[in-house]
């Protein structure tokens, strides 16, 4: 680590602090706590105070001008800027590269309307998630996109990487929800979105953002589409023999067009602490429901639920584990646990595929990511956001290396066999975590070199100099 | 170092990815990742393993640190085998050990030249003449500076229950020495308390303030300092005393705000509840975040960046409007101070629970 502040570092604090006053540090204290994201090998790295590399200087914007002005300087001294949210990308989204600078939005966060009769909220991108979702409870509505970081999370880190949250299949994921954007473009110029329901008015410009991770400009501000809040939460959790049988349930319901908030099955390996005891056959998987909306919208879904899932074969567990797991949400402990283990890596994978390629894609991914772990790993899996047409597929790994040294290469082992089971079966290398630089090297294979050109070429027109969040997505092959 | 102990904790804390970040109203005040409780245990356990020292930024973000509670208390890992710790504890070292180092910054060494000079760190005069009783009343400085009339109002009440009450109004608890690093001085300060609160023959103590409480038990304990003094908040004096509330107040829907030294630090959650509940014509209304998951309303003394502080209030301040409450009611002279910062327009009265009960008494 290179903590001391170079001649380039204060060029470019005097050259922001014109633009930016005091929100601006070029000080050891900031570069050293925006080297790293939440990404599994940075966070192992950072926690060892190995920080490959520190950014030149932290900005604070607090209006979408200041952001146009930092972008403007940036643009014309072809200095690499990296936006931030929260810091909890678990993909290498928001690491800082040799010069760079780093935007952190979060003082771009105010609620600046809702609309209580169009049900749209405008709020700066820069909001926290959960305090968003307070303001809105606090009002008798609700957002519906409560990822596991909400705490944590903000807007702009959900539209960069085109999040989902737990109660997606009722409410959308965050492109579903996004009604409209206001963007900085990398050359400063502000784009604003209409917002309005649905337009025909050529390729719809919010969601060429939506995703982008910050490579086509940095969203300052988004009219989201609100909900009232849910009078009724209920649970309903099943145990069946298998996790084909399972996937099969899903399917059934929601093509009979049932859209209960929260679908989540676990396979028999993360089944088993909750299945413990009941003397179920080995194999035996755990299906979670979760419905929510209007009194009688929960009472008529899990009406439907029970229709299609009771069977000779299920045992029902009732509302508590649902209930549990709603309690428990947010907790990454598992995962961070193994982090703070000697030379052990662990990261959750989510992908996903068409129901006819899913339970292949489960059974390929498992089989693959257990052989490059070794003997010492784990692959367990769930599923978690569902669609008439397919769901995604959420893969835990746990692995343990010879030495420290050797976790990259172990987890870069883990993924290439990971995806390369994926996409070898038609799925995407990633469901809602967005690409990163962690995932950007199997990018191609995902789009092919069409699909590159045409993103790259998009980016090369709004961002000429080249400068947003290098290495990140389709800007590159990671870093 | 004192950093030294707490190596284990560091390295647990720097992993974290922060997934209770809303709970660090430090970080979503100034939009800086730098005061995240991960962020902060990586640049301590750098500066423990000699990779960066006490530099001026590094030390502002050790004092940027609210030592609330809160994130811990929010931490969805904290009833997970093996823990996650709070980082309070390993704060205060570190900021101990800046002390040491000659590096106190300038924010905390005016505050021990102060307490040097006057025996107060906000560098305050005596307040009324100390009288002997087994009961004192104790005022600590922070409410002779900040919230001279809540003291008053204390006195009045107490006054209603225990007419022979003895009084000391100098001085101080010692808790924002201790809690700045400034051990040496906050040892000072509690011998100095502890020694004239027992000349005054005192073998209980009530406070309306929580740190002073925290900082007679708590702190003195940890400085090695022992005396046989019962310390006690007032409101929970006041309920063991049978102590009723008279009279109605100008307000009828109030909302409590849990101090992060009374709640979370001495788990006095009821008391003050139990007092505003019986104070006539005025309804107690829950805010989302209460009691252990109360969200502070800002910090204590020495912070490094008081600019910062209007934006905490309001959210805090906000969160208690959302409510319906025209009466927000504290227990601490900091969140009465704070929440008079909060820039929103139209806000409720702010009220120490002393001043609502004699107000009540009062009418």
């Amino acid at each position: 680590m290179s903590a001391g502040q170079s001649t380039m570092a204060e060029e470019t604090r005097r050259s922001l602090r014109e633009r930016l006053g005091d929100a601006v540090s070029t000080g050891t204290a900031d570069r050293v706590a925006y080297a790293h994201d939440a990404s599994p090998i940075a966070l192992r790295q950072a926690a060892a105070g190995e920080l490959p590399h520190l950014p030149a200087a932290v900005v604070w914007p607090e209006t979408p001008a200041q952001v146009a002005a930092i972008l403007r300087w940036a643009q014309a001294t072809r200095t690499p800027v990296i936006p931030y949210g929260g810091g909890s990308g678990i993909v290498g989204g928001a690491l800082p590269v040799p010069g760079g600078v780093v935007v952190d939005l979060k003082r771009l966060n105010r609620i600046r309307e809702i609309d209580e009769t169009s049900l749209v909220a405008t709020v700066e991108t820069g909001i926290n998630g959960q305090i968003l979702e307070d303001r809105l409870l606090a009002r008798g509505y609700t957002l519906g996109h409560l990822p596991q970081s909400i705490r944590a999370s903000t807007l702009g880190g959900w539209i960069a990487h085109r999040a989902a949250g737990v109660a997606s299949t009722r409410y959308g994921k965050i492109e579903d929800i996004v009604e409209a954007l206001e963007v900085v473009l990398p050359t400063g110029e502000v784009l604003t979105t209409r917002s309005v329901p649905r337009s025909s008015t050529g390729p719809d410009l919010d969601q060429l953002f939506l995703g982008s991770e910050g490579a086509y400009g940095i969203v300052t501000a988004a009219t989201l589409a609100i909900h009232h809040a849910p009078e009724a939460r209920e649970f309903q959790a099943y145990a069946l023999p298998g996790f084909d049988t399972a996937l099969d349930a899903i399917r059934r319901v929601i093509q009979r067009e049932l859209r209960p908030a929260i679908v989540r099955l676990y396979d028999a390996e993360e089944a088993k602490p909750h299945l413990g005891g009941l003397g179920l056959p080995e194999g035996a998987v755990m299906l979670l429901w979760g419905s929510e909306g209007p009194r009688e919208l929960v009472d008529f879904e899990l009406k439907g639920i029970r229709h299609i899932c009771e069977g000779e074969e299920v045992v029902d567990l009732g509302s508590g584990p649902g209930e549990r797991w709603w309690n428990h949400r947010l907790s990454t402990a598992a995962l961070l646990n193994t982090l703070n283990t000697p030379a052990s890596v662990s990261d959750a994978l989510e992908v996903t595929g068409s129901w006819s390629q899913l339970g292949a894609i489960y059974r390929a991914m498992k089989a693959d990511m257990l052989a490059a772990a070794g003997t010492r790993g784990r692959v367990y899996g769930h599923v978690s956001h569902v669609y008439q047409t397919g769901a995604n597929l959420y893969m835990i790994f746990h692995a343990t290396a010879a030495s420290e040294d050797e976790v990259p290469a172990l987890y870069d082992r883990i993924l290439d066999a990971a995806f390369t089971a994926c996409l070898d079966r038609g799925g995407s290398l990633s469901h809602h975590h967005g690409v990163g630089s962690t995932k950007a090297r199997w990018l191609p294979i995902e789009h092919g070199e069409t699909g590159m050109r045409v993103l790259r070429d998009v980016q090369a027109v709004l961002d000429p100099a080249g400068i947003m969040n290098p290495g990140v997505g389709f800007h590159g092959n990671g870093r | 170092m004192r950093l030294d102990a707490f190596a284990g904790d560091l390295r647990r804390n720097a992993i974290i990815h922060d997934q209770d970040l809303f709970a660090a109203p430090e970080v979503i005040a100034t939009g800086k990742q730098t005061f995240a409780p991960s962020r902060r245990a990586l640049l301590l356990e750098l500066v423990r393993t000699g990779v960066l020292g006490w530099e001026p930024d590094v030390v502002d973000a050790v004092y940027a640190g609210l030592d609330s509670g809160v994130q811990h208390a929010f931490s969805v890992y904290r009833g997970e085998p093996g823990g996650w710790p709070d980082e309070t504890p390993y704060v205060r070292a570190a900021r101990a050990d800046i002390v040491d180092a000659g590096m106190a910054p300038v924010y905390v060494q005016a505050i021990a030249d102060a307490f040097r000079a006057t025996g107060d760190p906000f560098g305050g005069t005596a307040g009324e003449e100390p009288r002997p009783g087994e009961v004192v009343h104790f005022t600590d400085a922070a409410t002779r500076a900040l919230a001279p009339e809540t003291g008053a109002a204390a006195r009045r009440i107490i006054a209603q229950v225990l007419p022979e009450l003895g009084v000391l109004g100098s001085g101080s608890g010692g808790y924002e020495l201790y809690d700045l690093g400034l051990w040496e001085d906050a040892a000072t300060a509690i011998r100095a308390t502890v020694d004239a609160l027992q000349k005054l023959g005192a073998r209980t103590v009530v406070s309306e303030s929580p740190e002073a409480v925290v900082a007679l038990t708590r702190f003195a304990a940890a400085l090695g300092i022992r005396h046989d003094l019962e310390v006690c908040h007032l409101s929970a004096w006041l309920v063991a005393r049978g102590y009723t509330p008279r009279g109605v107040v100008p307000h009828r829907r109030a909302t409590y705000h849990d101090s992060s030294r009374l709640g979370r630090g001495l788990g006095v959650y009821d008391a003050p509840r139990a007092l505003l509940a019986g104070v006539p014509g005025l309804e107690l209304v829950e805010m989302q975040y209460r009691r252990e998951e109360a969200i502070p309303t800002g910090p204590a003394l020495g912070y490094p960046f008081p600019e910062a502080i209007p934006a905490m209030a309001e959210r805090r301040l906000t969160e208690a409007m959302e409510t319906g409450a025209d009466l927000v009611v504290v227990a601490s002279p900091y969140a009465k101070r704070n929440l008079r910062f909060a820039p929103v327009s139209d806000p409720p009265a702010i009220r120490d629970l002393l001043d609502v009960l004699a107000e009540g008494q009062e009418n």
